[in-house]
């Protein structure tokens, strides 16, 4: 994996401040019984203060597992890291528990999928918000309260002064992952981790949790980064989108220009494979397949097999991340063609 | 209509009970205290066993002399007479002994051994339990394998052998009967443990960079300790027949020291014709053994937040139906 396909926002001018987040050439392998499988391969991005970037992926296309080890969360994992993840200057990759925790919560924080496990049943969630509060903020109990009404009326509970006694099975969804979002932003992180935090909702209910965590975005100024599988999902929170595909990343865009053009087939794919499709009275296009189970056991472009414009050359080398346009890098020997739709 | 009023009417009832929660927060033991007085079972057992506990702390040391006093023209006497004076009023045993006053003096025996040797086997076996199924690893493996040999060896023998090399004591007997108890603990505070630690929010713990042994003792234990209060209550009736069986054997307590499992073994040799010196000692551990239990069980459902909020809901509902 050479250096040369680092990509993304690194590419835009060189005037404004350093990036707050870069990562490059990420690997992360776990060691199984049946071999080392390797999650995530060579990945690169970088992001600033106040971007927010979207990783856009299948099950198993190591977008969860990127979002957790910038966090070094793989590592109790068993998992192997190699490559670079500099936060502020400080690359974290090697770090050791004690510096890690440091750095969580109150550098970086992150929002969990499942809202119902992420807090803990036996405990209030004024308890778990103020015990956040107190233990790494050193905020006194009087203050800690104080914070923790403005934190929940912040992501919008209804009667916060009320709930703060109520446990986490007497809110709904929706409203525990509020709670969940409260409490990743009670130490004001730089950047936040969100990793599929609307998965488990309702539609209605998610639209309400994305525009929160845009508008605490805003407000805040933190950079975001989004995991997700939901291309309407990811529209409406990312400035920036990376698509992964089997532990790499096989197109990076500004989300509009993305969106209109994609210059992946594995993008064009899953675009046409959304429901949104259907409302313009499209044919739905399921993917055929499905993701390889060990990225090594594809030859070539880990995509080809499932690919509809895939060519004999496809299985044998693997094509590199490069810039179709400026800022629009593909992992694509037919990537040209794929973006004016020639092919 | 009806539906919609009678779901206005649970709502109202929850909320209300969360404002009264809200004002009571200074202590939730207090809220538990007022749930109790509306459960008359669980209420009652916490009676017998204060009960209990108050004959053992004042009339066991009443009681000493009168236990050790021996009247061999009253052997065997049958109970429910006063001709002989009150403290015969439950009979005499084989040696013309009181058998009122040795079962408050067997009470304060029983229990105190049973209370202390659960307390220290089921701290000291569930933090261990928890330690290990947290860290998992060669430590777990270790720990657990030291578990497992001390399960395999029969409780009885180690006691036997270690009884025999220290002189029987009260104080040796609780040592041995802990080390024997630990296992259970160790165990089911791992598999909790190991259950609870792969929950995502021991995750989003971390994520918010608490260290270890704050997720295992804050994050952890408070869904372990339910789980462990149960067993502990379970165990209590089941340590003092072990206790009673090493009694038996000569190694456990020794007169003038008597528990009530030394009065239930000493009296079987009378069974056939003096019922009373087994019965009303099994009786007392039966009792004891039945009040522990139903307030285990009380105790796990109000320490989950999710039955004892529907507990409080349907003793609340109950008077105004």
């Amino acid at each position: 994996m050479s250096m040369a396909q680092s990509v993304g926002l690194a590419h835009a001018d060189e005037t404004l401040p350093g990036p707050l987040l870069r990562v490059s050439d990420l690997n992360v392998s776990f060691t199984t019984e049946r071999g080392t499988v390797r999650a995530v391969q060579g990945v690169d991005f970088s992001l600033r203060a106040g971007e927010s970037l979207a990783l856009l992926g299948e099950s198993g296309s190591g977008k969860s597992v990127t979002g957790k080890t910038i966090l070094g969360l793989t590592g109790s994992q068993g998992a192997r890291v190699r490559g670079e993840i500099v936060f502020d200057g400080d690359n974290l990759v090697g770090w050791d528990e004690d510096r890690l925790n440091r750095v969580r919560g109150t550098d970086i924080a992150m929002v969990f999928q499942d809202s119902l496990d992420s807090l803990n049943p036996v405990f209030s969630v004024g308890a778990q918000i103020t015990e956040t509060l107190r233990v790494r903020g050193g905020l006194s109990r009087e203050d800690a309260r104080a914070r923790a009404l403005t934190l929940l009326r912040q992501v919008g509970i209804p009667d916060a002064e009320q709930r703060l006694g109520d446990y986490p099975y007497q809110f709904s969804g929706g409203m525990r992952q509020r709670i969940c979002i409260a409490i990743a932003i009670a130490l004001k992180p730089r950047l936040l981790i969100a990793d599929e935090p609307t998965t488990a909702l309702d539609v209605t209910v998610q639209a309400g949790i994305l525009d929160l965590i845009r508008s605490l975005q805003q407000e805040t100024g933190m950079a975001l980064i989004f995991v997700t599988h939901d291309l309407s999902v990811a529209r409406r929170v990312a400035d920036t989108v990376a698509v992964m595909y089997s532990g790499r990343i096989v197109e990076t865009g500004a989300i509009r220009e993305l969106f209109r053009h994609p210059a992946h087939p594995y993008t064009e794919a899953l675009l046409r494979s959304h429901p949104a499709a259907a409302r313009h009275w499209e044919e739905l296009a399921p993917i055929g397949g499905s993701a390889p189970d060990r990225a090594d056991q594809v030859s070539g472009c880990r995509f080809h097999p499932r690919c509809p414009i895939a060519r004999p050359e496809c299985a044998e080398s693997e094509p590199a991340l490069l810039d179709i346009r400026p800022g629009h890098p593909s992992r694509c020997f037919f990537a040209e063609e794929v973006l004016n739709g020639t092919y | 209509m009806t539906q919609l009023r009678t779901s206005d009417d649970t709502t109202a009832m929850i909320l209300s009970g969360s404002t009264v929660s809200t004002s009571r927060r200074d202590s939730a033991a207090w809220a538990r205290f007022r749930l109790l007085l509306r459960m008359p079972l669980p209420l009652t057992a916490v009676c017998v066993l204060i009960a209990f506990v108050l004959i053992s702390i004042i009339g066991g040391p009443l009681s000493f002399h009168a236990a050790n006093a021996q009247n061999l023209d009253l052997r065997l006497l049958k109970p429910f007479t006063l001709e002989h004076g009150w403290l015969y009023v439950l009979g005499g045993d084989g040696l013309g002994r009181s058998m009122l006053a040795e079962l408050v003096y067997g009470m304060r025996t029983s229990l105190l051994v049973a209370a202390i040797v659960v307390a220290a086997s089921a701290i000291i076996g569930g933090a261990i339990g928890l330690i290990s199924g947290y860290v998992g690893g060669w430590v777990d493996t270790a720990i657990m394998r030291i578990g497992d040999v001390i399960v395999t060896l029969p409780s009885l023998l180690i006691a036997l052998a270690v009884l025999f090399v220290l002189s029987p004591s009260m104080l040796n007997l609780i040592i041995v009967l802990t080390i024997t108890r630990i296992p259970v603990y160790m165990r089911t505070a791992r598999a909790q443990t190991l259950a609870v630690r792969e929950q995502v929010f021991v995750e989003a713990s971390r994520a918010l960079g608490a260290r270890s042994g704050r997720i295992v003792f804050h994050d952890v234990q408070p869904l372990i300790v339910p789980t462990i209060l149960t067993l502990a209550m379970l165990e209590l009736a089941g340590v003092m027949l072990s206790a009673a069986g090493l009694s038996f054997l000569g190694v456990g307590l020794q007169r003038p020291s008597v528990d009530l499992g030394t009065m239930v073994s000493d009296g079987r040799s009378y069974l056939a014709v003096a019922w009373w010196a087994t019965v009303f000692p099994g009786i007392a551990i039966a009792i004891a053994a039945l009040a522990a239990n139903i307030v285990s069980n009380w105790l796990r459902a109000v320490s989950n937040p999710m039955t004892s909020g529907a507990l409080a809901a349907s003793t609340t509902r109950n008077p105004e139906a």
